[in-house]
C-alpha cells in the first residue's frame, strides 16, 4: 500500500467566511492515507466480519428463518447500527478528504427489484445469504455444502441470462446509474456527511426502537438499560435462542468455558458479551468503511460468479466483466469462513463437524427429513444467488456496503428484499401466531 | 445466571486447537506469498484455489478431530 501526504481531494471550495479550510483540514487529518492494499489483506477483512458474524450467530439459517416470520429481528437491529454508524464514519473521513474507494452498485430499477424479490424468497427457503454460506461452512454445518453448490448454479444461472436479451433488457430499462442519497457516486461528500447524519438517526432509531422479540424490547435497548427486567416471553425466547444456538455443536462445554456460554447466551441480562454483541455492528461498519479505504466494499456473491466463470463459463460476457472487477473479494470470502470457523472453535463452540442438523423453524413445518432440508437449501441458495447477481449484489455488497454509502439500488434492494423474505416466510411457515400456537 | 454445561465430558483439546493456530498461519504465508503485491482487480485463480484448500482441509481435519474425540456427540441442551 502507498501512502501520500496531504493527497487532499480538491472537490469544493476552501474558503469559509474568511478561513481556509485547507489549513484546517491538515491540521485535523494531518496526513491523508491513500492507496491500495494488496488482495490477500482481504483475508482478514473478512475474517473479522465471519468471526463477529459467528459469535453474533447469523451463521446459524434458524436466525434467519425466524426473521422471514417477523420472529426475531437481531439481523435488522445489527445492520441498522452498522449501516448508521458507516455511513456518518464513511462521509464524515471523506469530507475532511479522506480518498475511499466507493462502490456504489448502478440503480437499474426494475432488475434490482426482481433481483431482490427473488433473493428475499431464497433467504425464507433457505435461511442464508451468501456471506452467511461461508459462514456456516466454516462452522462445519452440512446443508452449508448444499448451500455453497445451490448458490454456484443460481450465480452460473445469471451469467447465461446476462447476455441474452431478457438479461439486457434487466440491466438496462430504468438505469439511473450510480448514485445515493445527496447525488452521484462519489460526489458532493460535505452533503453527503449531512445526509449520513440524519440517515444514521433514521438507523439507530430502527434499532432502538425496534423490539427483537414481539412484546419487548430492542437490543439497543436492553443493552442501554441493564436494570431492565425482562418479561417472561423474552426470557423463554432468549432461552430458545440460545438453544438453538448451540444445537447440533460437535464441543461439549466445560466448567472453564466462560466465553461460550456468554457468546451463546450474549441476550441473558448478565452476560460478558452482551454490550459487545449489541454494538458489533458499529465494529463491522468501521470495517466496511477500512476495507474501501484499503480497497474495495465489502461483498460476498461475486466469488459464486467468479468461481463459475473460471470453471465452467469463462468465454461469457459476464464472466469476462467479473474476471476484471472482482478485486480481493475471494480472499475477503476465504477470509470470512476462516473467521467464522475460528470463532467457532475457539470462542463459541458452535463448530459442528458435519453433524446431522435441521433447523428448528424448518423442522416444525417441513418435518425431521434431511434430505428435504438439503434440497430446500439448495433450492433456497440458488434463488439467493440468481437474485443477488441479477441486481449486481447480496446482503454484503447491496444491503451493508450499499446502505452505508446510502445508494439508491442499495435502499430499493433492502426493501424488496425485507417484503420478499416477510411474505414468503408468512406463506411457509405461517407467522410468528402459527408457531406459539403450536 | 446459572451456566448449564454438556452431558459429555469435556476433554482436552490443546493439540487440535495447536494444529488450527499454525494451518492458519500457514495459509495467511501461503496467500501472502502465491498473491504477491498484487493489488489490482484480477485476483490470481491459483492462488486462491490453494488458499482455500489449505482451508478446507483445516476445517475437515478438525471435524474429523472432534468426531473421534467425542463420538456420536451432537448438543442438544
Amino acid at each position: 500500500m502507498s501512502l501520500y501526504a496531504n493527497s487532499y481531494s480538491i472537490r469544493h471550495k476552501y474558503l469559509i467566511d474568511g478561513y481556509d479550510l485547507r489549513s484546517f483540514r491538515s491540521v485535523v487529518v494531518g496526513l491523508t492515507l491513500s492507496g491500495t492494499a494488496p488482495l490477500w489483506i482481504g483475508i482478514f477483512i473478512g475474517a473479522i466480519i465471519g468471526g463477529l458474524a459467528e459469535i453474533w450467530g447469523i451463521s446459524n439459517s434458524d436466525v434467519l428463518l425466524k426473521l422471514s416470520k417477523w420472529e426475531d429481528r437481531l439481523f435488522i437491529n445489527c445492520i441498522a447500527i452498522a449501516i448508521g454508524a458507516g455511513a456518518v464514519l464513511l462521509y464524515g473521513l471523506g469530507a475532511l478528504g479522506v480518498s475511499f474507494h466507493f462502490g456504489i452498485k448502478p440503480d437499474y430499477v426494475i432488475g434490482v427489484a426482481l433481483g431482490g424479490a427473488i433473493f428475499g424468497t431464497g433467504v425464507a427457503v433457505s435461511g442464508y445469504v451468501p456471506g452467511t454460506e461461508w459462514m456456516a461452512l466454516g462452522e462445519g454445518r452440512r446443508e452449508a455444502i448444499y448451500a455453497v453448490f445451490g448458490g454456484l448454479l443460481g450465480a452460473a444461472s445469471w451469467t447465461v441470462v446476462y447476455q441474452s436479451s431478457v438479461g439486457q433488457w434487466l440491466v438496462g430499462t430504468f438505469n439511473l446509474g450510480q448514485v445515493y442519497l445527496a447525488g452521484k457516486a462519489g460526489t458532493d461528500l460535505d452533503t453527503g456527511f449531512l445526509v449520513a447524519i440524519v440517515w444514521a438517526a433514521l438507523m439507530f432509531g430502527v434499532a432502538y426502537y425496534l423490539p427483537r422479540y414481539s412484546g419487548g424490547k430492542s437490543c439497543v435497548y436492553m443493552a442501554t438499560h441493564p436494570s431492565r427486567e425482562m418479561t417472561q416471553v423474552e426470557l423463554r425466547e432468549q432461552q430458545e435462542t440460545a438453544k438453538s444456538l448451540t444445537k447440533g455443536s460437535a464441543m461439549p462445554v466445560g466448567d472453564n468455558d466462560h466465553l461460550a456460554y456468554s457468546a451463546n447466551n450474549h441476550w441473558a441480562p448478565k452476560s460478558d458479551l452482551r454490550w459487545l454483541l449489541t454494538f458489533v455492528g458499529v465494529i463491522i461498519g468501521a470495517v466496511v468503511v477500512l476495507e474501501m479505504f484499503l480497497h474495495q466494499i465489502f461483498g460476498e456473491s461475486t466469488t459464486y460468479s467468479w468461481v463459475v466463470g473460471y470453471l465452467w463459463l469463462p468465454s461469457y460476457s459476464y464472466s469476462q466483466l467479473v474476471f476484471k472487477t472482482i478485486g480481493w473479494e475471494p480472499y475477503s470470502d476465504i477470509g470470512t469462513l476462516f473467521g467464522a470457523f475460528l470463532a467457532a472453535v475457539f470462542v463459541s463452540r458452535r463448530f459442528q463437524a458435519f453433524n446431522r442438523w435441521i433447523p428448528s423453524t424448518w423442522q416444525a413445518r417441513f418435518g425431521a427429513s434431511e434430505l428435504t432440508r438439503d434440497i430446500g437449501v439448495f433450492i433456497g441458495s440458488y434463488l439467493v444467488l440468481f437474485g443477488a447477481r441479477m441486481a449486481g449484489g447480496c446482503a454484503s455488497g447491496h444491503i451493508l456496503s450499499g446502505d452505508l454509502q446510502m445508494a439508491l439500488s442499495s435502499i430499493e434492494f433492502f426493501a424488496i428484499v425485507t417484503a420478499s423474505l416477510l411474505i414468503t416466510g408468512r406463506l411457509l411457515y405461517g407467522g410468528t401466531k402459527g408457531v406459539k400456537s403450536k | 445466571m446459572t451456566e448449564a454445561h454438556s452431558a459429555v465430558q469435556r476433554k482436552d483439546e490443546k493439540d487440535v486447537k495447536l494444529f488450527v493456530a499454525l494451518m492458519s498461519v500457514l495459509m495467511i504465508v501461503v496467500a501472502a506469498l502465491t498473491v504477491g503485491s498484487y493489488s489490482g482487480y484480477s485476483p490470481n485463480p491459483s492462488s486462491v484455489a490453494i488458499t482455500g484448500f489449505v482451508l478446507l482441509v483445516t476445517v475437515l481435519i478438525t471435524a474429523v478431530w472432534y468426531r473421534t474425540k467425542y463420538p456420536e456427540y451432537s448438543r442438544e441442551d
